[in-house]
């Protein structure tokens, strides 16, 4: 693996694309109905701290990635437990990003194909960025952003320009009151999307991330992708109806084929599978390039024999669910686990970071 | 060894991207232009109209060639079944292609159909990925398969004038609404819980025989003596049809609604002496906002209108070039919008139905008073006060700044 450093905007545009990834495909916060752009701020709100929390552990020992952070600070075996933990947790994500990207395809695109081809054609594409490391995987957001941003531009601007945006199906505010925003907001939302900056304590350290200004870059992206998120989500809300954004599978998909552009641009479905597409794998060979890594130090196996490892590993676990509505309900239960990595853990070893500096 | 992994990429990825799964012919298809639903007993009757690929090829243009005339543009036929998605099924016992929905311009209701609900439509549109919801939906007062047969001189594919009949009428005229599969689905999970649905129908024409359109000598003629039309409009309350109200009414909802984009409005002269004395507006631009106010245990709707537009047709006795003539006509323009507001919201009080989608308008400035209104709320209809206010702009009078008349003697 290249563990030069490199400039921080690879880094921030990473983050950016990561952040944004899959959290489009589905309709965040739905038990908050219309109030769910309450629930999203407050969630954002959360993840901000947590970022926060991140950071000031990289500032304390900018050299160490999570993993020999938890061996350092915790000790030899608890912070090799630790770590390996956090190893099962980035595959886990990984390989729930990769069931989603296998589903869009096979719901939309290739409805004949079987799913373990999907599959199986996306990890090892995934596998190849994941085998450059790091770095490779930063250029190549790089490269990607101008075409997410276009591409997302693309759908506000048609759905706005076919009078869809109905902003009054943000009313009435507070309907059933705070009970169900906070219900959505906590732990769901913080753990999915904006808990999942947890990962980048292993990409941190890879990055000159002294220079000046690198800290206010971050929480500004952050800031500036959670503002993002959330328009989007309601979005759904303001095309659809809170009704039918809560029932449909995916709500965006929905809102995007209504558009009839002036009779040319009609089903822009290629262009939502475009920027999913572009989310899911991203964020897919980020968790996975956290996990490599880990891995490699663990186990002082070879990175690319890691890679080719989780790979595998990867593909077994996105196939664990038997059926689509599995995979969501699953979803639904493991969020709740997710807060001990995004947290718990991160807090224990924050704490354990003060006590031994003093 | 390296080479060799290297021929083995280049080998899989020839298997791979050749994409044989879902491999889907041209050729194969049956692309239906238009489907119908109808019900009878307890079975769907489903009809489609296929396009022909081989008799739209010739003349493009319209011109037409030997072919065009001698072979149909499209090919109806019909299949039953306890689902609808078991009769598209069972059409494959008769018909060489396999069907594709997603080129589908049109979706026409029969009344037995409509009257039962068409929930079952709206779940099958939304949760199929080719067939598409943005599908514009009509109902007829009869079988929807008989429309289905009908051409549409000079069109060579009848669904797709339907749907253009549609979409140009609320460009132009806004006489009925023009209504999505989605409009519905959107519709049964609103407060309001009601939308109108155009009706199309085959009408005469001096007694002319309605079989004679549904063969190809429909193009042989300049005149032909059935029609299909744009009717009255359906009621549907939930996913029901529950009645009909005519073109005048559905008009005043669309103003009501905001769905008005361009229409025309025939007004009387002011101080017009005659039934004679008529002048037209044509609308550019209308805008209709509506803000509820609690009075009581009611509602009163403030319903605010403003349009531009231009006079396009006048035999008005008196001076256009006189700006007290054209704040007149405003005037009248002005009290001919509100009556047809008026009218519109008279019926949609008769029927019983929120069709101007006040429900959620109130919904959402008052949701504590709607909880407790919401399980009688088209009872409540009839005490709801509207209180309209119009704004109409004349803007120019055209090429001529008065009226053509004969010299008085």
């Amino acid at each position: 693996m290249d563990n030069q450093t490199t400039n921080p905007s690879g880094l921030i545009t990473c983050f950016a694309f990561y952040e944004i990834g899959s959290t489009t495909l589905f309709f965040q916060a739905a038990e908050a109905k219309q109030d769910a752009w309450i629930a999203m701020t407050m969630a954002a709100v959360a993840g901000f701290f947590l970022l926060a929390m991140y950071i000031a552990m990289h500032r304390q020992d900018p050299d160490r990635d999570l993993f020999t952070l938890c061996r350092a600070y915790l000790g030899n075996w608890v912070g090799m437990a630790i770590g390996y933990s956090f190893i099962g947790y980035f595959t886990y994500e990984s390989s729930r990003n990769l069931r989603d990207l296998v589903e869009l395809t096979s719901q939309i695109l290739l409805n004949d194909t079987p799913l373990i081809i999907i599959g199986l054609i996306t990890i090892v594409v995934v596998a190849n960025t994941a085998r450059y490391g790091t770095r490779i995987l930063f250029l190549c957001t790089l490269v990607l952003f101008p075409f997410l941003a276009v591409g997302y531009i693309l759908l506000i601007v048609m759905l706005a320009g076919q009078h869809m945006i109905h902003t009054e199906n943000v009313l009435p505010m507070l309907e059933n009151g705070w009970q169900p925003i906070f219900k959505a907001a906590f732990p769901k939302l913080v753990s999915f999307p904006f808990g999942q900056t947890v990962l980048f304590l292993v990409f941190f350290p890879l990055v000159r991330s002294q220079t000046p200004g690198f800290k206010r870059f971050v929480y500004l992206t952050y800031g500036g992708v959670s503002l993002f998120l959330i328009a989007m989500n309601q979005l759904m809300v303001f095309v659809l109806g809170q009704s039918l954004a809560e029932k449909v599978s995916f709500p965006l998909l929905e809102s995007v084929q209504l558009i009839e552009f002036s009779q040319v641009f009609e089903r822009m479905d290629i262009l939502f599978v475009f920027v999913l597409f572009l989310g899911l794998g991203t964020k897919l060979a980020a968790f996975y390039i956290g996990a490599a890594t880990g891995f490699s130090q663990l186990t002082r196996m070879g990175y690319r024999k890691g890679v080719l490892l989780l790979g595998a590993l990867i593909f077994v676990l996105a196939f664990l669910s038997p059926n689509y509505t599995h995979h969501i309900w699953m979803g639904k239960v493991v969020t709740y686990w997710f807060t001990i990595f995004q947290i718990a853990l991160p807090l224990l070893l924050f704490l354990a970071m003060k006590i031994r500096r003093g | 060894m390296k080479r060799w992994s290297r021929a083995l990429c280049a080998l899989t990825a020839c298997c791979l991207l050749s994409g044989c799964w879902d491999r889907r012919e041209l050729n194969e298809l049956g692309i239906t232009a238009a489907t119908a639903i109808d019900r009878s007993g307890d079975e769907w009757v489903v009809t489609y109209q296929v396009i022909v690929p081989s008799a739209m090829w010739s003349g493009a243009g319209g011109s037409g060639g030997a072919t065009s005339s001698s072979q149909s543009s499209v090919h109806v036929f019909t299949s039953r079944g306890s689902t609808i998605r078991e009769a598209a099924n069972r059409a494959n016992l008769e018909f060489t292609r396999q069907l594709y929905f997603s080129h589908t311009d049109v979706l026409v209701l029969g009344k037995a159909a409509a009257q039962q609900g068409i929930t079952e439509v709206l779940d099958l549109y939304l949760r199929s990925f080719d067939a598409r919801e943005t599908v514009l939906l009509t109902v007829t007062d009869g079988e929807g398969s008989k429309i289905l047969r009908q051409f549409v001189p000079p069109e060579r594919l009848p669904g797709t004038a339907i749907a253009t009949i549609l979409k140009t009428d609320q460009e132009t005229s806004g006489l009925t609404p023009t209504v999505r599969v989605f409009d519905v689905a959107r519709s049964i999970y609103s407060d309001a819980n009601a939308i109108l649905v155009p009706e199309i129908g085959i009408r005469r024409v001096d007694g002319g025989d309605p079989k004679d359109l549904e063969g190809v000598d429909a193009f042989k003629t300049s005149i032909v003596p059935t029609k299909l039309r744009l009717l009255r409009t359906g009621v549907f309350k939930g996913a029901r049809l529950v009645g009909w109200i005519g073109q005048r009414e559905s008009y005043g909802i669309n103003w009501l609604t905001n769905r008005i984009k361009n229409t025309m409005i025939i007004f009387p002269c002011p101080g017009a002496k005659s039934d004679k004395e008529r002048a037209a507006y044509r609308v550019r631009t209308a805008k209709t906002r509506v803000a509820p106010v609690k009075s009581g245990q009611s509602f009163q709707m403030n319903v605010r209108v403003k349009s531009k537009g231009v006079l396009i047709e006048s035999s008005c006795t008196k001076s256009l070039s006189d700006p007290a003539t054209i704040a007149a006509m405003e005037q009248q323009i002005e009290k001919v919008i509100q009556d047809d507001i008026r009218l519109g919201w008279n019926a949609s009080q008769q029927m019983n139905a929120d069709l101007a989608g006040f429900a959620d308008i109130v919904h959402r400035k008052y949701p504590d008073a709607w909880k407790q209104m919401k399980n009688d709320w088209d009872q409540r209809l009839d005490q709801i006060e509207l209180n309209v206010h119009v704004q109409a702009t004349l803007e120019n009078t055209g090429m001529l700044s008065d009226t053509v008349r004969e010299k008085p003697s």
